[in-house]
C-alpha cells in the first residue's frame, strides 16, 4: 500500500509539502535567522535582505523566522489533537455501531447536537473559560470536530458489522471487544487514516482561523492566523505581510489534502465514497 | 415502513431533542466561563463600579440564580419569542437578530447558489469526461479551493477587486447585491470545491449501476442517460449535502462579515461572545442551530417526496 502511494505523483507532491512543513516545525529554532519575538522599532517594514530573508513586519520582527515558528505552533496543536480525535472517534464510533439499539441512538443524537453547534462558539467559550494556551485551543478543536469523525466511523463500522465475516467471527466464539478490535477496526482503519490525513488540513485551517480572530494564543505569538490578524490593519500599504502567512497556511493544508486524497485513491480504488 | 404522519412526529421529536441539547450545551459553556457577565457589563457601562453595584446588577440580570433556574426562565421566554435584552445594544435580542439575520441569510443563500451551480455542473462534466484534461484541471483547482483559508481569500479578493482593479468598493454601503458578491465568493470557494469532488464521486458511483447499462442498452444516448437518469438518481444525496453545507455556511459567515464590514448575525454573535453578552450568545446559537436543523429536515422531506424508496434519509456513505 505504501509503495503504491509513493509512486503516485499527487502523493509525492503532497508528501513534499508535508515534509517541508514538518521540517520547518521541527527545526524552527535552528533554521530561523533571527529571534521571532525580537522587536526593533527602527527596522519596521524592511524589504527583504541578507539578515531578514522576507523583510520585517510592523514591529520590526523578522517575518521569515516568525513563519518558521508559526509552522511549529500549528504542528504542535494539529498532531496531538488529531491523535486524540482519531483514538476517541474510532473507538466511540465503532463501539456505538457495535452496541446498536438505544446506545447507538443516543450516540447519534449527541453527534447531531454537536454538529448543529457552530464550532466557533465552542472554541470561544472554551478559550474564554480555560484561558489562552495551546492545550486549550487543542481542547476547543477537539470538542468541535471529534463528532464529525466519530459519526463517519460509526457508519463505516455499521456497514462492516453487517458483513458475513463478523457473523462468522461471532459464531467462532469471538467476544464483543475482540470482534471490535481484531476484526472491525482493522478493516475500517485504512479509511480512518485517509480521513485523518485530510483532518490535519482542517485542523490547521481551524486553528489559524481561531487565532486570526484573536482567540487562543497570547499576543505576539508567531502563529500564521495571528500574523494575518496583525497584518490586516496595514493591508493597503503592506499587502505582502498578508500574503506570506496566507501562502504558508495554503501550502501546509494543501500538502495534507493532496496526500490524503492520493491515499484515498489507493485505499478505495473505485474513487467511490466520500 | 411507518406511515408518513408517524414519521413526521418522530422527526419533530428528534428536532426538539437536538435543539434542547444545543441550548443546554450553550448554557453549560457559558456556566463554565470564569468571566462574570455582571461584572463585565458593569465595567463597560459605568466608569467606576463598587462590588455592591455589581451584586445588584447580578440580581437584576437574574445571574445570581442557579443555572437551571436561568435555563428554565430562558426557555419560558423563548416560547413567547422573547430572548431578553442585549447588554451591548440594549435592544431586545429578538429585534437585533431579526434586523441582522436577513443579511446573513442573503449572504449564505447567494453563496449556496454559487456552490450549487458551479459544483453540480463541474461535477457532471468531470464525471462524463473522467480522466480528461478538464477533469484533472478541476481536480487541481478544487484541491486549491479546499485548502485556502476563507478569511485570507476574503482579503485577497478585496485586494484584487477593490484595490488593484476598483470594480468594488472596499466598504459597500448597505446590503445590496454588489456588497455581497465578494464575501459570497470567498465563502463559496472552499465549500464549492468539496461539493464538486463529492458530487463527482456520487455521479461516478451511480454510473456503475445496472439501470445505467439498461438505459444505454435501450438505446438512450450517453448524454440523455446522464442528465435524465444519473443526475435524477444522484439528486437526493446532492440536495442533502447542499443543505448541510448551508447550515455550515451560516455559522462560518462571522469572519467574512468582519472582513467585509457587513452587519450580519455572525458578527453579532462574535461581538456578543467577546462582550460576554450571554443572553445574546444563547439566542444566536439557538437560531443558527434552528436554521441548520430546519434546512436538513427540509431536504429530508423533499427527498422523501421525490425518492420514496430512500425515505429513511440518504445513507451516509
Amino acid at each position: 500500500m505504501f509503495r503504491k502511494t509513493l509512486k503516485n505523483p499527487q502523493a509525492a507532491a503532497g508528501l513534499t509539502l508535508i515534509a517541508i512543513f514538518v521540517f520547518a516545525a521541527l527545526f524552527a529554532p535552528s533554521l530561523a535567522p533571527n529571534d521571532p519575538g525580537e522587536i526593533n522599532a527602527a527596522a519596521k517594514y524592511l524589504p527583504p535582505d541578507g539578515t531578514f530573508p522576507l523583510g520585517t513586519d510592523q514591529l520590526g520582527r523578522c517575518v521569515f523566522s516568525r513563519l518558521l515558528y508559526g509552522a511549529r505552533n500549528s504542528a504542535a496543536i494539529a498532531f496531538p489533537t488529531l491523535l486524540i480525535i482519531g483514538l476517541c472517534g474510532t473507538i466511540l464510533g465503532s463501539a456505538a455501531a457495535y452496541a446498536g439499539g438505544v446506545l447507538e441512538r443516543v450516540f447519534i443524537v449527541i453527534c447531531d447536537i454537536f454538529m448543529a453547534f457552530p464550532s466557533l462558539v465552542i472554541a470561544i467559550s472554551l478559550v474564554g473559560a480555560l484561558g489562552y494556551g495551546m492545550a486549550n485551543i487543542a481542547a476547543a478543536v477537539f470538542f468541535s470536530s471529534w463528532v464529525w469523525f466519530a459519526k463517519v466511523v460509526r457508519t463505516w463500522a455499521a456497514i462492516e458489522i453487517g458483513k458475513d465475516y463478523v457473523t462468522a467471527a461471532k459464531i467462532a466464539g469471538c467476544s464483543g471487544a475482540a470482534a471490535l478490535f481484531r476484526h472491525i477496526i482493522p478493516n475500517i482503519l485504512p479509511r480512518c487514516l485517509v480521513y485523518l490525513s485530510t483532518g490535519v488540513a482542517s485542523i490547521i485551517l481551524m486553528v489559524s482561523s481561531f487565532s486570526y480572530l484573536g482567540l487562543g494564543f497570547s499576543a505576539g505569538t508567531p502563529e500564521w492566523g495571528a500574523m494575518l490578524n496583525e497584518a490586516q490593519s496595514n493591508f493597503y500599504a503592506h499587502p505582502e505581510l498578508l500574503m506570506y502567512p496566507g501562502v504558508c497556511i495554503l501550502a501546509a493544508v494543501m500538502g495534507f489534502n493532496l496526500f490524503g486524497e492520493a491515499l484515498r485513491d489507493v485505499v478505495t480504488p473505485e474513487g467511490a465514497g466520500q | 415502513m411507518p406511515s408518513l404522519p408517524r414519521k413526521l412526529v418522530k422527526r419533530a421529536a428528534m428536532l426538539l431533542i437536538v435543539l434542547t441539547g444545543v441550548s443546554l450545551l450553550s448554557f453549560a459553556l457559558s456556566a463554565i466561563s470564569p468571566i462574570d457577565a455582571a461584572e463585565a457589563f458593569a465595567r463597560r457601562s459605568l466608569i467606576s463600579v463598587s462590588p455592591e453595584q455589581i451584586d445588584l446588577l447580578r440580581v437584576e440580570m437574574g445571574l445570581d440564580k442557579p443555572i437551571y433556574i436561568q435555563y428554565l426562565k430562558w426557555l419560558g421566554g423563548l416560547l413567547r419569542g422573547d430572548f431578553g435584552v442585549s447588554l451591548i445594544t440594549r435592544a431586545p435580542i429578538a429585534d437585533d437578530i431579526f434586523a441582522r439575520i436577513s443579511l446573513t441569510l442573503k449572504l449564505s443563500g447567494l453563496s449556496l447558489l454559487i456552490v450549487a451551480v458551479t459544483s453540480v455542473s463541474g461535477a457532471v462534466i468531470c464525471a462524463a469526461r473522467k480522466n480528461s484534461p478538464f477533469d484533472h484541471a478541476i481536480r487541481g483547482i478544487t484541491v486549491f479551493g479546499l485548502s485556502v483559508p476563507n478569511f485570507w481569500l476574503g482579503f485577497v479578493l478585496l485586494l484584487i477587486f477593490a484595490v488593484k482593479l476598483p470594480i468594488f468598493n472596499v466598504i459597500e454601503s448597505g446590503s445590496s447585491l454588489k456588497a455581497l458578491i465578494l464575501p459570497a465568493v470567498a465563502l463559496a470557494i472552499p465549500s464549492g470545491s468539496s461539493m464538486t469532488r463529492i458530487f463527482r464521486a456520487t455521479i461516478l458511483s451511480e454510473m456503475n449501476k445496472d439501470y445505467v447499462i439498461y438505459a444505454r442498452a435501450r438505446g438512450l444516448s450517453a448524454h440523455r442517460t446522464l442528465w435524465m437518469h444519473i443526475l435524477k438518481n444522484s439528486f437526493p444525496s446532492i440536495l442533502t449535502m447542499l443543505c448541510q453545507n448551508f447550515g455550515y455556511m451560516i455559522s462560518s459567515c462571522a469572519v467574512l462579515e468582519k472582513i467585509f464590514s457587513l452587519k450580519g448575525l455572525g458578527g453579532y454573535l462574535a461581538d456578543a461572545i467577546i462582550g460576554r453578552d450571554l443572553a445574546a450568545v444563547n439566542a444566536c446559537v439557538f437560531i443558527v442551530a434552528l436554521i441548520f436543523v430546519a434546512v436538513n429536515t427540509l431536504s429530508d422531506i423533499v427527498n422523501a417526496r421525490i425518492a420514496p424508496r430512500m425515505a429513511g434519509g440518504v445513507p451516509n456513505v
